[in-house]
C-alpha cells in the first residue's frame, strides 16, 4: 500500500550552522500502522513530529504527504493540510481552559471545515468512548491529568484523520489512562489511520507496528 | 501484519478529503465572538479602553461640536436662511401667486409676502393709537409665535404685540379699520410675537384678504431657505423665480454677515474639535495596540495550539480581530452613553447623531487598526516553539 506520509533525506536543524537535530532520514509511514519514533532525550522524537505534521520546514529533505512533497507548499496549504487530515496529541493535553470539554474536542473541527452537527455528534460519540461522556460540560480545571488527555484524544479523532501524531501522549499519564489513550491510538491505526508517536517507553514501543529509532 | 479497517475510517479519503481544512468564515466569526465572551478579564479591559477612547473624544472634541451646534443653532435663529425681497417702489408687479409658487421650490422652506402698508385703528377706540395694516399673502411663518388667539382666515388678521398695545387690543380679540371713514374693517383674531429677524412684524396688523378679493400688490417677500447652502443661488433666483414683471425694481437682502460669522465659527471650532479628536484617536490607538499586544502574549498556547490544528496565519488574524471586533462595539456603545451624560452634564447640549455615530465608528475602527500588529505577531509566532515551552 502507498504510504499517506513519507520522509525523504529529511534534514533539520533549528538554527543555520547548527548540527542537525534530524539526519538524513527516510522512512515511508504506512497506513494501518502505528510507528514509535524513539530515542534519548534531544535526539529529535519530538521535532520530527513537527516536521512531519508539516509545522515546521525541513532544513532539506522532503515530507511528503500522498505523494506530494508537503513541506514545499505554503503556509496556508500547509494548515490545510493538519486541518483537514491530521490530528495531534500533545504530553500535555493543551486544552483551552475557558472552555468546555466539549468544545475543547470541537475545536478540531473549525479548522477541518467540518459541519457543526457531524462535529457535535462525533465528539459526544468520541468522548463517551473515552469515558469522559460526563463530563462535557466541564472546564479542563475540573477534571484529572488523565481525562484531560483522553478529551485531547477525542480532538485529535474528532475529524477521523488519516494521520495522527502523538508528541509523549502517555508520557504524564498513570498506567491505566496510558494503556486507554494507547490502545485507542493502536485502534485507529488498525482502522487504516497513519499513526506516528514519539516516546520513550520502550514497553509500549515494542508493542508498536513499526519503530523508528532516532540516536 | 493482519489488519482490520475499521468503518470509521473512510478508505475514499485517501484519495478524496471530506473536509475542505478551512474554516467557514461564519464559524471563525463565531469562534470569535465566543472567545471574546469566555476571554473574560482582556475583553472587559479592552472594552474598557475604547469606552474611553469615545468618553474622552465625545467630552472634548464632542463637546466642541455641541458648543459649536448651539453657537450655530443661534446664529441661524438671527435668519442666516432668511431672504428679503423687497419693491420699494411698488413697480416690481409681485403677486401673491409669485409668492406661492416661490413657497413650492424644492431650495425654499417657506415663503409669504407683505403688501402695502395703510394705517388702521381699532374700531373700538377710533381716537385710539393707529398700526400699519399690511395684506399677509401664504401661512404665517413657523418663526412667529401666536401669543393668543388663533390664526387668521381669509377676511382676519392677526396683530404684533406692539401693535395690539398700540391699538388697545391686548387681548387679541376686536376689530381694526381706515380712521375717520370706519371703512375695510377687518376682524381681529390674534396676537402674534416675531423674534430675530422677523421681530418687525410685531409693529404690523397682518390681514389675510379676504377670499375672491382682488389681487394685492406685494412689497415684501420673506424667504427661508432650506439651508444656508442654498441662500446664494436663492439670492440671485428669485427675482425671476417669483415672476416679478419688472425684476429691476426689486432689491434682495441676504443675511452675508451672517452667514460670513457661521462660516467662521464653523471652521475655527469645528477645526479645533477635529485636531482634538485627531489626537485622542491617536492616542487611543497606540494604548489598544499595546493592550491587545499583551492580551495575545498571554494566549501563546492557545493560538499555537490553534496553529497545530490547522489554524492558517489568515485565520488567526481573522480570530483577533474578529474579537477585538466585539470587544471595541461593546466599549463604543458604553463609552457614547457615557460621553453624551457627560457631554450634556457639562454642557447642556449634545453634539449631532451623525458626529455622536460617528465617533463610535472611528473607535471601533481605531481598535480593529490598534489590533493589526499584535495579530499578525501572534499569527507569525512559531507554534512549535510556543507548544514546547510548558
Amino acid at each position: 500500500m502507498t504510504a499517506v506520509l513519507e520522509a525523504r533525506d529529511l534534514t533539520f536543524a533549528y538554527r543555520r550552522g547548527a548540527p542537525p537535530v534530524i539526519d538524513g532520514l527516510t522512512h515511508a509511514f504506512a497506513p494501518g500502522a502505528l510507528t514509535t519514533v524513539t530515542g534519548p532525550s534531544g535526539s529529535g522524537k519530538s521535532t520530527l513530529l513537527y516536521v512531519l505534521a508539516l509545522m515546521l520546514r525541513p532544513t532539506s529533505g522532503q515530507v511528503r504527504w500522498d505523494d506530494d512533497d508537503a513541506s514545499a507548499l505554503p503556509d496556508a496549504a500547509r494548515a490545510r493540510l493538519r486541518a483537514g487530515h491530521a490530528g495531534f496529541v500533545f504530553q500535555d493535553a493543551v486544552l483551552d481552559p475557558a472552555r468546555t470539554i466539549l468544545d475543547n474536542v470541537r475545536e478540531a473541527a473549525l479548522f477541518a471545515g467540518m459541519p457543526d452537527d457531524d462535529a457535535r455528534e462525533r465528539a459526544l460519540e468520541l468522548c463517551d468512548r473515552f469515558g469522559v461522556g460526563h463530563r462535557v460540560d466541564h472546564r479542563p480545571g475540573e477534571i484529572s491529568g488523565g481525562q484531560a488527555q483522553r478529551v485531547a484524544l477525542c480532538r485529535a479523532l474528532l475529524t477521523r484523520p488519516r494521520v495522527v501524531f502523538g508528541d509523549e501522549p502517555t508520557g504524564n499519564l498513570d498506567g491505566a489512562s496510558a494503556r486507554i489513550v494507547w490502545d485507542a491510538l493502536r485502534a485507529h491505526a488498525r482502522a487504516g489511520a497513519t499513526v506516528v508517536v514519539a516516546t520513550h517507553d520502550e514497553r509500549l514501543a515494542d508493542e508498536s507496528d513499526e519503530r523508528v529509532v532516532l540516536s | 501484519m493482519t489488519q482490520t479497517r475499521d468503518p470509521e475510517i473512510d478508505t475514499a479519503r485517501a484519495t478524496a478529503p471530506i473536509w475542505p481544512g478551512r474554516p467557514h468564515a461564519r464559524h471563525l466569526v463565531r469562534d470569535g465572538v465566543r472567545t471574546a465572551l469566555v476571554q473574560r478579564v482582556s475583553s472587559i479591559a479592552g472594552a474598557f479602553i475604547v469606552a474611553i477612547i469615545c468618553v474622552v473624544v465625545l467630552a472634548t472634541a464632542g463637546r466642541s461640536a455641541a458648543n459649536e451646534r448651539a453657537i450655530l443653532s443661534q446664529v441661524d435663529s438671527v435668519g442666516t436662511r432668511l431672504l428679503t425681497l423687497v419693491d420699494d417702489k411698488g413697480e416690481a408687479g409681485v403677486t401673491a401667486d409669485g409668492v406661492l409658487a416661490l413657497a413650492g421650490v424644492d431650495a425654499v422652506d417657506e415663503a409669504f409676502g407683505l403688501g402695502s402698508a395703510v394705517d388702521v385703528r381699532s374700531v373700538a377706540t377710533p381716537d385710539g393709537g393707529a398700526a400699519a395694516r399690511r395684506a399677509l399673502v401664504g401661512s404665517l411663518p413657523e418663526d412667529l409665535t401666536l401669543v393668543s388667539g388663533r390664526a387668521p382666515r381669509p377676511g382676519e388678521a392677526v396683530v404684533g404685540v406692539t401693535a395690539a398695545r398700540a391699538l388697545g387690543l391686548a387681548d387679541g380679540l376686536g376689530a381694526v379699520a381706515l380712521p375717520r371713514s370706519g371703512a375695510d374693517e377687518t376682524p381681529v383674531v390674534g396676537v402674534v410675537h416675531g423674534t430675530g429677524p422677523l421681530a418687525n412684524l410685531d409693529e404690523l396688523v397682518l390681514a389675510r384678504p379676504p377670499a375672491g378679493a382682488a389681487p394685492v400688490p406685494v412689497r415684501f417677500v420673506y424667504v427661508t431657505a432650506r439651508s444656508v447652502g442654498d441662500v446664494p443661488s436663492l439670492t440671485t433666483l428669485l427675482p425671476e423665480l417669483v415672476r416679478a414683471e419688472n425684476t429691476s425694481s426689486l432689491a434682495v437682502e441676504a443675511p452675508s454677515g451672517a452667514i460670513a460669522l457661521r462660516d467662521a465659527i464653523s471652521g475655527q471650532l469645528g477645526a479645533s474639535s477635529r485636531q482634538m479628536m485627531a489626537l485622542v484617536l491617536g492616542v487611543g490607538l497606540v494604548i489598544v495596540s499595546v493592550s491587545t499586544y499583551g492580551a495575545v502574549a498571554g494566549r501563546r498556547r492557545d493560538f499555537g495550539r490553534r496553529r497545530a490544528l490547522g489554524a492558517s496565519r489568515s485565520a488567526i488574524v481573522v480570530l483577533v480581530l474578529v474579537q477585538t471586533a466585539v470587544v471595541a462595539c461593546s466599549g463604543a456603545a458604553l463609552g457614547v452613553g457615557v460621553g453624551l451624560w457627560a457631554t450634556w452634564s457639562a454642557a447642556g447640549s449634545l453634539p449631532s447623531v451623525s458626529f455622536v455615530t460617528g465617533v463610535g465608528v472611528l473607535a471601533v475602527l481605531v481598535a480593529l487598526a490598534g489590533a493589526v500588529p499584535p495579530a499578525l505577531a501572534a499569527a507569525l509566532r512559531d507554534p512549535v516553539r510556543i507548544l514546547r515551552v510548558p
